[in-house]
């Protein structure tokens, strides 16, 4: 169904001749004046007659460019936004600006909705290339992935968004499981990105995803490879070196997995929410029969998370989505908030969320510049609708990651008890064989493997018990496993 | 804190291997653990040099002999062959100035003059051996990363008489050298390096007035900057 959607889209904008749609454009238009505050003034006085209501469309528009020509940018994006929703070929000629705007105060997947429902408004080929890109944007955060990919081939080879353009389609297409088929426009854009001179976070971004694909195609080496390309420096390098942890796991290389997340066991992510690397380092002890250590790990995951758990349970039942942004608006700004904050680390990077905050911060500033006149009164209360909905969606999206959180946890919590037990019957049984444990590695090898590395250019430093910030993401585990000869992976034949 | 990776490392280790047993079935292991023996950390060179044209600029000053104090400047150029040696040269030139202590003489009843020389230049050249990489740390948040050296130079250093000597001589003098030194470079990038050196100028020195050859040691400091000429090496 979505994708007939989406080739109806597509032929609504194939269809509409650029001639035709100016025509109904210059009809709607009306001529405006010198001065803004005139302008908007003409304007109000036409929304003010509800006898006038076929040229609401327009009026919106003058309104719109008259309080983008005063400086009130957020204010303008929502009188553009309610022509948009009335007539979209209304508001045709400030397409342009309105994308402009929209980009500027990151509202494209809102702007992106509206100017993507009609593709018959007349525009310029660099124009109509946004909109569609823009549009994708909004389809794709709705989760309408067949929409996604019938609006891109709009965007041409020779539009700057078409590097862009090709990402999504790569990050689309792994939405809907055809791996294979995202590698293709993921990995041509980025050695496009790297060429283009692309900022070091949209190349490591595309890297996680290149990765993420891979991991998803079973291809656990080229995931490596690739998770590997996000530089440290980056903010999603934890969550890469977390991830690449688990291409090691799925390859059966118990010892990387063990030795990439010691990074995350580090003072230096204490305040940082990664359970799940927890689980997973606790799983490869396990499985290289570590049976007292897996002990160890599933205690200090309960120490720390079970008191989390009761937390977010609360902020489940009583934080509200207005509370829980400004609770995360004052946390980034040192101050005090109702939330774990673990769970909000990740959103100090979160760009769409600063952008939200910064872009709520403007609509703040305008709603006290903007007069008290009546059209200064009927653009307040949009602006005011618009901030309040974004404030509402952007706390819905916290609290949605409190209630991942929690159901997270919850599983896992639950998941361990059991582990645990068994755990202790394996470690009993542990010791009864421990005789026939594998070989150790002999001082001569360890000091023939130091010499090796000290010809390729690396050092190696003992770890003593302390964690050092620059060695986060080096460590190395040389531990053999513990399993008797008769079992498996864990797993005790006897 | 701190850590070594070094030479002396491998030394202890290699050591340790003529007295060490191989561990056998009988003798108690640790089961199940993950001992921080287990783990180690594996680290890029921060400053590699092997292969690299290693230039640098110096402020030097000899501040150990009593009758002149020099400060001066110097320039360093290192061809590294490895991660540890390298054929060391250093040229540079000053002005010995007379301490509070030599004024104190000059001018005290007896009219007597110390028979000093002065530093004005100097030109060496030899090797220089890196054998300890180390790393410290206050807090561990923030790491430096060195290696400590030391040089061997050989070459030739013009003195001068701090007594006036006339025309055609000027009391300078070219004196055969042969200089220690021992230093660290704090790695501050991939290419740029605070290089600190404590270096001692051995030299034999023929003495005009006196028409003897002397024997005179300039010690001295010197802190600069070094970084990478041109590509690396590796």
């Amino acid at each position: 169904m979505r994708g007939v959607r989406a080739v109806l889209l597509l032929a609504a904008f194939v269809g509409a001749g650029p001639v035709a749609g100016a025509a109904r454009a210059e009809e709607a238009v009306v001529a405006p004046s010198g001065s803004y505050a005139a302008d908007a003034a003409a304007a109000e006085a036409i929304l003010a007659d509800p006898s006038r209501a076929g040229e609401h469309a327009a009026a919106w528009t003058r309104l719109g460019d008259a309080l983008h020509a005063g400086g009130w940018r957020y204010a303008a994006l929502v009188a553009w936004a309610e022509a948009l929703r009335l007539d979209p070929m209304a508001a045709a000629g400030s397409y342009p600006v309105i994308l402009d705007v929209a980009d500027a105060l990151d509202e494209e997947l809102w702007i992106g909705e509206l100017v993507g429902r009609d593709f018959a408004v007349p525009m310029d080929p660099e124009t109509r290339a946004r909109v569609a890109y823009v549009a994708a944007r909004a389809h794709f955060a709705a989760g309408r992935w067949g929409d996604v990919l019938g609006l891109l081939p709009l965007v041409p080879e020779r539009s700057p968004l078409h590097l862009d353009a090709e990402v999504l389609r790569g990050v689309t297409l792994a939405q809907q499981g055809r791996h294979g088929e995202a590698l293709v426009p993921l990995l041509t854009s980025y050695e496009a990105a790297r060429q283009a001179g692309r900022d070091q976070h949209f190349v490591a971004t595309l890297a996680l995803n290149i990765a993420r694909t891979f991991f998803a195609t079973g291809n656990y080496g080229r995931a490596m490879e690739y998770f590997d390309k996000v530089p440290r420096s980056d903010a999603f390098w934890p969550q890469a070196h977390f991830e690449r942890a688990w291409a090691h796991f799925r390859a059966g290389d118990l010892q990387g997995t063990i030795a990439l997340l010691q990074t995350h066991r580090s003072p230096f992510f204490a305040d940082w929410y990664f359970p799940e690397a927890e689980m997973l380092r606790a799983q490869a002890l396990y499985l290289m029969c570590k049976y007292p250590e897996t002990v160890k790990a599933i205690d200090a995951f309960t120490v720390r998370y079970e008191p989390m758990q009761a937390t977010l349970a609360k902020v489940a039942k009583d934080v509200g989505p207005r509370q829980a942004f400004e609770g995360v608006r004052t946390w980034l700004a040192d101050g005090p908030t109702p939330l774990p904050e673990p769970l909000l680390q990740r959103l100090r990077y979160d760009q769409r969320f600063l952008d939200a905050a910064a872009a709520l911060d403007a609509a703040d500033r305008e709603l006290a510049r903007l007069p008290r006149t009546s059209w200064g009164e009927r653009a307040a209360v949009k602006l005011k609708a618009r901030a309040d909905e974004r404030t509402q969606i952007e706390g819905r999206r916290v609290l949605a990651r409190v209630q991942d959180a929690r159901e997270e946890l919850a599983g896992m919590l639950a998941d361990l008890q059991l582990a645990k037990v068994d755990l202790l019957s394996h470690e009993a049984r542990l010791y009864e064989r421990a005789a026939v444990t594998g070989e150790l590695e002999t001082e001569r090898e360890r000091i023939g493997k130091i010499r090796e590395l000290r010809r390729k250019g690396k050092r190696v430093w003992p770890f003593e018990g302390e964690f050092w910030a620059d060695e986060l993401g080096w460590y190395r585990v040389t531990a053999r496993s513990d399993c008797p000869a008769s079992s498996q992976g864990g797993q005790d034949t006897e | 804190m701190t850590k070594l990776a070094s030479a002396v490392r491998l030394l202890i280790a290699t050591a340790a291997l003529w007295v060490a047993r191989p561990a056998v079935a009988q003798e108690t292991v640790e089961i199940g653990v993950l001992r921080d023996q287990d783990l180690s950390v594996v680290q890029n060179v921060l400053y590699p040099k092997d292969g690299a044209l290693e230039v640098g600029g110096h402020v030097g000053w000899m501040p150990f002999d009593p009758l002149v104090t020099t400060p001066n400047l110097q320039l360093s150029i290192d061809k590294h062959f490895s991660e540890t040696l390298a054929l060391s040269a250093m040229i540079g030139g000053g002005y010995g100035l007379k301490t509070a202590r030599y004024v104190d003489i000059e001018e005290s009843a007896e009219a007597f003059a110390p028979y000093a020389y002065r530093y004005l230049a100097s030109a060496l050249v030899g090797v220089s051996w890196a054998p300890i990489y180390g790393k410290l740390s206050a807090t561990g948040r923030r790491v430096v990363h060195y290696d400590v050296f030391g040089t061997l130079r050989g070459g030739v250093t013009i003195e001068q008489s701090v007594i006036p000597i006339p025309a055609p001589s000027f009391g300078i003098t070219g004196a055969p050298t042969v200089a220690l030194g021992i230093g660290g470079r704090f790695f501050v990038g991939d290419r740029l390096a605070i290089r600190i050196e404590l270096r001692d100028d051995l030299m034999a020195e023929y003495r005009e007035l006196t028409t003897r050859w002397a024997f005179k040691q300039n010690a001295g400091l010197t802190f600069g900057v070094t970084g990478f000429l041109g590509g690396r090496g590796r």
